[in-house]
């Protein structure tokens, strides 16, 4: 449905008393809403109700342009148990996210263009926009690559393995130099696997004192390394997928300064949380990358303000809770 | 915003209702762990009679749920209850609906539902118990963790020493084990009983020295109250008890060590280590033991070595954290 014909349902709409949000500020004003389209937004005082509008009191919400969130696992197709594109767009909604974009690792993984045509087609009924990304290679594999411009012939732009690091360095240059071109982005989750050596933690502190195998920084930081190396020589955009360490962060901001085309993000629990969390064993606050040290959570959040790091994304994925215990 | 830090990593466990469950020596201190000695040495009598047996857990019933195989800890187990009246039931991974997929939640529930009092857990996942006691009403008790901990070997381990020093002095019983220089050797880093041992002894005024290959050490020992160090041999005139852990064939393929006998050279307890050690060192191991890999064929065999005492007093230990964590009045 366009923004049109959702108007024209809609008919005329008065948000009114709520706080509003966007990149100037904050500050107590009304919105309205004609014909789908934003008319007026007022600032510290009150708009007027056309005749025959719906008013709605947002006093004690937040009214703000719809957030967008670049990393969410809707799990379709496979993973319907967990998620479906449908129930995580009503999440996203509910959430005031109004874009999201679903990652490929799903079963069968997103990587050819048939797979990619159902997963936009169950987007289109979804109550969110939702930008469907691709793998870089068949089947999260790391051994051939997707069909990058057939994929990007249907709108796909971001591609990634996400769930899983691109290991093969050679690899990963083919598909930048590839995807040069196509107008697309690859986005990496760094993890060297063998780095990360099967950790179910932050290798540190916490994980000697409560007996968890670790997983050190490093297996984020080395292949984040690789990468930024990778874009130099390409000149080929990455963006980099939840970065959780004060290292990372340092890197992104040295690779930005030195003019290379990389963004990063960063989840709302890396900003929150930190590996303490871990110590009553209790499964939810498992999740990959791991939760680091309190001085990472810190240079995370400088990062945020400081712009080295340019989106909050939610890495929303959800489990079926029997497979959580 | 604040980051909830937690609390430090040394500074143990979070605070669960105390002497209920044990599922940590951090959570016992000093106190604690002398209190379950005290009540060991009690049964040492009950030990000696014909029928070594009390009533004190008549009517009570502790089930031992082993999801890692693990027969003399289990055994150990269900001894002290048996010798303390308490019904006993067993529950094994490998013979129950575990194999068919249920999930560990689901059993220890059904378990708990049956209408017992202690639940003795042995899990691979460290921190198991812990989740469990958020599921049952009976006592749980940890019998070793994945890598986390193993209280009951470090208590039945404090147990040994106190009473082979008080025999050396004739029966004068020492307070605690200050002045002990005590080093572990071996895998550190995959060890519960390690950690375990490192809380009790230096909760009882030991002096603990870590001895292992960087590889096989903690990635962290910050909060730890211990020293570190890879030269077995620079340590061992030192030492008053070296307490081996067993080394597992599976850290030559995860590329820990590049073979058992590189790591018997540096730091298996030989012969001439052995003769090395002060004349009244003492030698430990939590078994099983590997005669070849960590401790010399005839080694294990000297005096020194304190093994067949250790799983002696295993089941007067738990004979006594079972009346500590279910008793009441007298013996």
């Amino acid at each position: 449905m366009t923004a049109e014909q959702f108007g024209a349902q809609l008919g005329d709409l008065l948000v009114c008393g709520g706080t509003l949000v966007d990149e100037t500020g904050e500050w107590r004003g009304d919105v309205l809403v004609r014909k789908g389209r934003i008319e007026a937004v007022s600032r510290e005082d009150s708009l007027t109700a056309p005749p025959g509008a719906t008013i709605l009191d947002a006093g004690g919400c937040i009214v703000s342009p719809g957030l967008v969130d670049l990393h969410a696992h809707l799990r379709e197709p496979g993973g319907e148990i967990a998620e479906t594109v449908e129930s995580g767009s009503r999440a996203a909604a509910l959430g005031g996210y109004t874009a999201v974009v679903a990652m490929p690792n799903t079963e069968p993984a997103i990587d050819s263009g048939a797979i990619a045509r159902d997963v936009l087609a169950l987007g289109d009924k979804a109550l969110a926009e939702i930008a469907v990304a691709g793998a870089i290679t068949v089947g999260r594999r790391g051994e051939r690559l997707v069909p990058m411009a057939e994929l990007a012939e249907l709108g796909v732009r971001l591609f990634t393995d996400d769930g899983r690091g691109v290991q093969n360095g050679g690899l990963m240059r083919r598909a930048l130099e590839y995807a040069s071109g196509l107008g697309v982005v690859l986005a990496e989750h760094c993890e060297d696997t063998q780095l990360a050596a099967g950790g179910h933690m932050n290798e540190g502190a916490w994980s000697s004192r409560l007996g968890i195998a670790g997983q050190p920084a490093l297996a984020e930081e080395a292949m984040l390394a690789r990468d930024i190396a990778l874009v130099r020589l390409t000149g080929a955009p990455m963006h980099f997928l939840h970065l959780s360490t004060a290292g990372s962060l340092e890197m992104v901001r040295a690779a930005k300064s030195e003019g290379l085309p990389v963004t990063a993000e960063v989840t709302p629990h890396h900003l929150a949380l930190s590996d303490a969390a871990v110590q009553g064993y209790d499964p939810v606050y498992k999740v990959n990358p791991p939760l680091r040290t309190v001085s990472d959570v810190l240079a995370l959040r400088a990062g945020l303000a400081s712009g080295v790091i340019d989106a909050i994304a939610t890495d929303h994925a959800p489990h079926a809770p029997e497979r959580k215990e | 915003m604040t980051v909830p830090a937690g609390g430090e990593p040394g500074g143990g466990e979070p605070a669960k209702e105390r002497h209920r469950h044990l599922l940590s020596v951090s959570e016992l201190g000093a106190e604690g762990i002398e209190e379950v000695l005290r009540v060991s040495d009690a049964f040492v009598e009950v030990g000696r009679r014909a029928i070594p047996k009390v009533p004190a857990l008549r009517g009570r019933t502790v089930a031992t749920v082993f999801m890692e195989p693990s027969t003399r800890t289990r055994l150990s187990f269900e001894t002290a209850a048996k010798r303390l009246s308490a019904d006993t039931m067993t529950f094994t991974a490998a013979t129950s609906a575990t194999v068919k997929g249920e999930s560990l939640r689901d059993t220890v529930e059904t378990i708990d539902a049956m209408g017992i009092d202690a639940m003795v857990i042995r899990h691979h996942a460290s921190g198991a118990p812990l989740r469990v006691t958020d599921w049952v009403k009976a006592s749980v008790i940890n019998a070793g963790d994945g890598t986390h901990e193993h209280p009951t070997q470090a208590l039945l381990d404090c147990y040994t020493i106190l009473e082979t020093l008080t025999k050396r002095r004739e029966g004068e019983a020492p307070a605690d084990l200050s002045g002990l220089r005590i080093a572990i050797v071996g895998d550190i880093k995959h060890s519960r009983v390690a950690r375990s041992d490192v809380l009790a002894f230096s909760a009882l005024g030991a002096e603990v020295v870590l001895v292992a290959p960087p590889t096989l050490m903690p990635a962290s020992l910050e909060g730890w109250p211990v020293t570190a160090t890879g030269d077995f041999d620079a340590a061992l005139g030192e030492l008053d008890i070296v307490y081996l852990l067993r080394i597992q064939a599976e850290r030559l393929g995860e590329i820990l060590l590049p073979s058992l006998d590189e790591y018997h050279w540096r730091y298996g307890l030989t012969r001439a280590r052995a003769a090395a050690l002060k004349k009244d060192a003492l030698i430990m191991h939590p078994g099983p033991m590997i005669r070849g890999v960590e401790i010399a064929p005839d080694v294990a065999d000297l005096p020194a070595s304190l093994v067949t005492r250790q799983v002696k007093n295993g089941v007067l230990v738990r004979m006594a954290v079972l009346f500590h964590l279910l008793g009441s009045g007298e013996i």
